[in-house]
């Protein structure tokens, strides 16, 4: 038996030692929000976090786990409220089968506290100078995020809606229409 | 996945023991490499020793004025660690270069060092492979081998490994630390992986039972100069086809010191120590050494079949390197 | 219509996709459900000698061990499209042949993943293994045959020796290659098969086509079509390959019954690079004669793709040849030859991404050989009608994308010179391209219900695979009924709904919304209502539960006055660091006539979307299988790349936005598939333009650019 803390509450489990958190998550606990999408830790649809950190919940087995805290998707709306992040992939369609997104959203959230942490990236120029989320450039999103694939491809609106979340303003997200569509 | 027994240790010594005691047992600490191979069946432990909680999660000075850096230590908190980035920006920036976000917090130093190839005939048990099993041959000489080393490489494996930290590691002089049952030892890290000659089971030369504890790198003036360039198929989040980290000491225009490593060409970090030799001495604002550099740097590749263009772009990523390490470094 | 409609509304789905409430086809929380693991062949072309499962089922947890000597019960379908259609022909199991490396060979049924994972590892097979056939520049080929009736050979002009006796001022000839490529949808193929019985089962699987699906299930299960029930409220991407079962699906559904437990199968992402379908690999050649001033005089397009031993799917890269550019000769034709691979099948603009790849390289190659622009060139030879059938085009619009695309972008600034733009070490290159697709709609149904609280429900069994689909439906009840678009209800995705018909060949708005229009109208006809809000008010007085109407729309006679296409135009810039090799897409501008677009944002992005998995083809992606023993060396989404973000810049996209009143009375066209067609050819344009490099092979990887 483990037991794990998620979303703010101790579960008792009867897991074999080679189950990962993910299938702990999705299989024993029912919280299907975070997604199998590689199994490998290649796509990011499994991205949860782990005492704040963002990680893969497929590359990590369940038992390492106990004694952490644990957030999924579905500990952030508050009831019908949702959480900034997840309003601004609403705003700027920021995905579209969906499948990706919640790994797309955890992962959008820890790198604004990342941000705000002073933390670099590949394509920080100056290492001892790191954005801030005024800063933050598109360039720095896409290396920043960039373990989280999209084959839907909403990248532009992912891209925004971090933009928005970091408290700028994005490009917006819908097409320009030459002509009137009266007809 | 083989199903295993899972103890944490409570102690680097209980940690050693365990997995000198039962060689079948492996340490786990970030698990990012580790449990994609056991989900592949590439490996099949008898248990796991997760030495995750245990204390090497500190970077401290050494007295010489380098650091110490714990094994535990997240490749996230190594590449943002002020001193490594202000003394060391090659291998922050190589640390960046390598997976993503999510993965670097996991990933340990330790790890990072351990981790092994992505071989794709290694990574699927539905072919044969020497590096997993001796003496079944290595398909990947006569098949899709666009990945492959142009270095070092044997008959029995073509592999390359895949880490981008050791590459700056191995550039920057630093010395792995590692306990056994018999007590601590150290090993240069450009002597802890091993090509393969006809022992491709074998990655490092980490004997059974022992920890890596720590990663020492010495002072490195010119360190600041770093650079690291990594070339790949995608943009971001793709392991390299051809790395390289340099440094460069400049006194006026003349090179007094010289650091080349390169990444995704070996079954090793490869340093590139003739072409540092050759440099010595040089003109640092004359291109053609540089070129003349990556050229003995490049001059025992052998190519297969699909990989013979990293040759020229592993030349043409130490001339770019070089060049901007010339100018104090940066990005590339 | 324009309360609502062409208005930038965010997706009905949205808030259960980013609460993570959005359930998937393997989510589906059913109590005692076991697990099944795919056994895979590890050889390409032979036979199993022995296949020992007694140590596997010997195994703590398993419950049942599948193969060829003890399959599961399978009833042959009719497999004619009409009734049903299987991915692949050959049924599951059904003997002891391998035809191709990764299929499947067993199932293990265990009571946990782990346990069936573990178990399936475990089965020892042996072989006789004969060499098998994976090189398409070895194969044989022969003419293609067709999938829709289609003539796989087609000769126009002066063509009766098979090749192009004209002569213009200007030549092009080259061949084209594309790589084999993978759907790799985020959410892996996957389905829980739930037996109530032994005579009805609900399957809950990701389906582009919840009504074939079902359809198909029910005669692989020789059941009554009513007695299988198909879930799929939400499907986790999808681009062609989720459109009918694979055998793993067959193989699901058929071992549920026999072990009585409801049954869950994940295809793992290794054995998805070789069995749940590709795009293949093509070569074309491709000849362009053209007069001084750039009218062409005749297109000579052969095209070659590869399929598998079970199956016949020719990639149809010819088919847009004809609709693009007016000529007096043409020569197309399909070949086709049969590779120890997996099944190739659809996967987005199946035909005309490739061959689009190829013609406007080939147009590119011409424009420079004239020296004219290549925006002016493809104005020079716009086509009226449709070349083959000779109806003319309805709302075409295709000289304004060249011309607003071209404004957007500022194209006149760019230098007709290779190598002419730089921007520090960076050589700069400007390319463009045609995208066109066609226009495709069927027949589709869709029920409307008011209730008293004032909300209307729209239920169909379409499905939306991120394509938009539960929001533009919603926008298009909600101006018909004059409500807001919060007050309508979509439920997609079960088979018990009427026929909504599939999500594939972009035809899901231009097929299902004028369906929830005439539903909608219908409806208020039952409420003797004008709008919704006499309707509810009657509906009150009345007492009833609810108004309900069912309506259907397909199309007319349309289709015999007017050929139906869409028409794009992309235009972009590269970035060449030619040291080191490394190239990036940099700025992009798409112009795309759709006809009246329903939802400016939705359509955006899937327009995005095609755009980014054309780069995708143009910069990585590329599946190759070892020469000898046939397996792919690509292995999961480490080994085959797509984009990252890091990859992609943003995309400018507008439409035209002129309503095709001719198509359906939406005025709609679809635009799940336009946005890829041309983009490989832009990108490989702008780096001809970047280098003065003419890339014919895709993809561009690092090496192709030494």
């Amino acid at each position: 038996m483990i037991k794990l803390k998620i979303n703010g509450q101790f579960k008792t489990l009867d897991v074999e030692p080679r189950v990962t958190l993910l299938d702990a998550l999705r299989e024993n606990l029912g919280l299907t929000g975070s997604k199998k999408g590689c199994d490998h830790g290649q796509c990011g649809a499994c991205t949860v976090l782990i005492d704040g950190q963002r990680a893969y919940s497929c590359l990590t087995l369940a038992v390492m786990q106990e004694d952490k805290e644990i957030t999924t998707i579905e500990d952030l709306a508050k009831g019908d409220d949702l959480h900034p992040v997840q309003t601004a992939f609403l705003k700027n369609d920021g995905f579209q089968c969906g499948y990706c997104t919640p790994g797309q959203i955890c992962a959008s959230l820890a790198l604004l506290d990342e941000v705000k942490n002073g933390s670099v990236s590949y394509v920080t120029a100056d290492l001892n100078n790191p954005p801030t989320l005024a800063s933050l450039s598109e360039t720095e999103i896409k290396e920043r995020m960039s373990g989280n694939l999209c084959r839907c491809s909403a990248y532009n609106g992912i891209v925004a809606a971090v933009q928005q979340a970091a408290g700028q303003t994005p490009p917006s997200p819908a097409a320009s229409i030459e002509h009137s569509q009266a007809g | 996945m083989k199903n295993f027994a899972y103890v944490r240790a409570n102690s680097v010594e209980d940690a050693i023991s365990r997995t000198t005691n039962d060689r079948q047992a492996m340490f786990i600490a970030g698990g990012t490499n580790l449990v994609d191979r056991l989900k592949v069946f590439l490996d099949e432990p008898s248990q796991l020793v997760d030495v995750s909680r245990l204390e090497m999660k500190q970077i401290e000075r050494t007295n010489e004025g380098g650091l110490k850096i714990g094994a535990l230590v997240t490749n996230t908190d190594l590449a943002n660690h002020i001193e490594v980035r202000r003394n060391y920006p090659l291998l922050s920036r190589a640390i960046l270069a390598g997976a993503s976000q999510q993965i670097r917090n996991m990933a340990t130093v330790g790890g990072n060092l351990m981790q092994r190839t992505r071989c794709p005939y290694y990574y699927d048990t539905a072919f044969p492979c020497n590096k997993r099993q001796l003496n079944t041959g290595c398909p990947a000489a006569t098949g899709i081998n666009r990945i492959h080393a142009i270095l070092g490489a044997s008959e029995s494996c073509v592999a390359v490994n895949p880490s981008d930290m050791s590459v700056a590691m191995a550039a920057l002089d630093a010395t792995v630390e590692v306990q056994g049952m018999q007590g601590k030892r150290e090993i240069p890290l450009i002597d802890f992986h091993r090509l393969p000659g006809n022992t491709p089971d074998r990655d490092t030369n980490l004997e059974p039972g022992e920890l890596i504890t720590a990663v020492i790198l010495p002072p490195l003036s010119f360190a600041k100069s770093g650079v690291y360039l990594k070339l790949r198929d995608r943009a971001s989040y793709a392991f390299a086809l051809v790395s390289v980290a340099t440094a460069l000491e400049v006194a006026g225009e003349q090179i007094k010191n010289a650091r080349v490593a390169l990444g995704g060409v070996a079954h090793k970090p490869w340093r590139a120590m003739e072409a540092e030799e050759f440099l010595i001495g040089k003109a640092a604002n004359n291109k053609s050494n540089f070129e003349q550099a990556a050229e003995i740097a490049l001059k025992d590749a052998k190519t297969l079949a699909h990989n013979g263009f990293k040759v020229e772009l592993s030349k043409r990523a130490i001339r770019r390197a070089l060049t901007v390490s010339a100018q104090g470094g940066g990005i590339v | 219509m324009n309360q609502v409609i062409g208005k930038s509304v965010n997706r009905k789905d949205g808030r259960a996709k980013v609460t993570g409430q959005a359930t998937y086809g393997a989510e589906h929380q059913i109590p005692n459900l076991v697990h099944g693991y795919l056994v895979t062949a590890t050889i390409a072309n032979g036979s199993i000698r022995n296949i020992d499962t007694q140590q596997a089922a010997a195994t703590p947890g398993v419950i049942a061990v599948f193969t060829h000597k003890n399959p599961p019960k399978i009833f042959k379908p009719t497999n004619n499209w009409m009734t049903s259609k299987i991915y692949e022909a050959r049924l599951p199991l059904s003997d002891n042949k391998i035809h191709y490396a990764g299929q499947i060979v067993g199932l293990v049924v265990a009571d946990t993943f782990e346990r069936a994972r573990d178990a399936a590892h475990q089965i020892k097979i042996e072989y006789e293994t004969h060499s098998p056939q994976i090189n398409a520049q070895k194969a044989n080929y022969q003419q293609a045959t067709s999938i829709f009736g289609e003539d796989m050979e087609y000769l126009a002009g002066e063509f009766e020796t098979g090749d192009i006796s004209v002569s213009g001022a200007a030549t092009v000839e080259a061949i084209y290659t594309t790589e084999t490529e993978i759907h790799s949808p985020m959410e892996p193929h996957a389905l829980v098969a739930h037996w109530d019985n032994n005579d009805s089962v609900t399957i809950y699987e990701p389906t582009q086509w919840v009504k074939g699906s079902q359809r198909t299930y029910a005669e692989l299960c020789g059941v009554p079509q009513e007695q299988v029930r198909i879930v799929s409220p939400y499907i986790g991407g999808a681009f062609g390959c989720k459109a009918f079962p694979w055998s793993h699906g067959v193989l699901c559904v058929a071992a549920a019954r026999e072990i009585k437990r409801p049954l869950k199968v994940v295809v793992s992402r290794r054995q998805m690079t070789a069995n749940t379908g590709h795009r293949s690999q093509t070569e074309q050649t491709i000849r362009l004669a053209a007069n001084k001033d750039g009218k062409l005089r005749a297109i000579k397009h052969i095209a070659k793709s590869c399929t598998s031993p079970v199956e016949v799917f020719p990639e149809p890269c010819t088919g847009i040849t004809p609709v693009i550019y007016a000529t007096p000769n043409m020569h197309l034709k399909q070949e086709i030859a049969v590779l120890n691979v997996g099944t190739p099948t659809f996967m987005r603009a199946p035909g005309e991404n490739p061959g689009m790849f190829a013609l406007e390289s080939a147009m590119d190659e011409l424009a420079w050989e004239l020296n004219i622009d290549p925006v002016e060139l493809r104005l020079r030879n716009e086509t009226k009608e449709h070349q083959r059938t000779k109806l003319p085009f309805s709302a075409k619009h295709f000289a304004e994308c060249l011309k607003i695309g071209a404004e957007k972008f500022g194209w006149s600034d760019r230098q007709m010179q290779p190598r002419s733009q730089q921007q520090g070490e960076l050589l700069v290159g400007w390319g463009m391209a045609a995208a066109a697709f066609p226009a495709l709609r069927n027949r589709a149904e869709a029920k409307i219900r008011l209730l008293p609280d004032g909300i209307a429900h729209v239920l169909t069994s379409a499905n939306d695979v991120g394509t938009g689909a539960y929001t533009v439906i919603a926008m298009t009840a909600a101006e018909t009924l004059g409500l807001p678009v919060e007050n309508i209800r979509v439920e997609l995705g079960d088979s018990i709904m009427p026929n909504g018909g599939m999500a594939g060949g972009s035809q899901m708005t231009a097929t299902l919304t004028p369906a929830v229009l005439t539903a909608c109208q219908k409806v208020l006809e039952t409420a003797k209502a004008q709008n919704a809000k006499e309707a509810f008010a009657n509906l009150r007085e009345s007492g009833l539960t609810a108004y309900e109407a069912t309506a259907s729309s397909a199309p007319g006679e349309e289709g015999k006055k007017f050929a139906f296409n869409s028409w794009g135009a992309h235009f972009c810039e590269v970035t060449v660091d030619e040291e080191i090799a490394r190239l990036r897409v940099t700025r992009w501008v798409s112009v795309i006539n759709i006809g009246r677009v329903l939802n400016s944002k939705t359509a955006a992005s899937q327009i995005r979307g095609g755009v980014i998995m054309g780069i995708g083809q143009a910069l990585m992606e590329e599946c190759h299988f070892d020469p000898n023993i046939g397996y792919p060396v690509v292995y999961d989404l480490a080994t085959y790349h797509f984009p990252a973000h890091a990859d992609i810049p943003r995309i400018e996209v507008s439409f035209v936005g002129e309503p095709d009143l001719n198509f359906n009375p939406m005025g709609a066209r679809g635009c799940g598939e336009i946005g890829i067609t041309g983009v490989a050819a832009a990108v490989t344009n702008a780096v001809y333009h970047a280098t003065g490099k003419r890339i014919r092979s895709l993809p561009i990887t690092p090496d192709k650019l030494l």
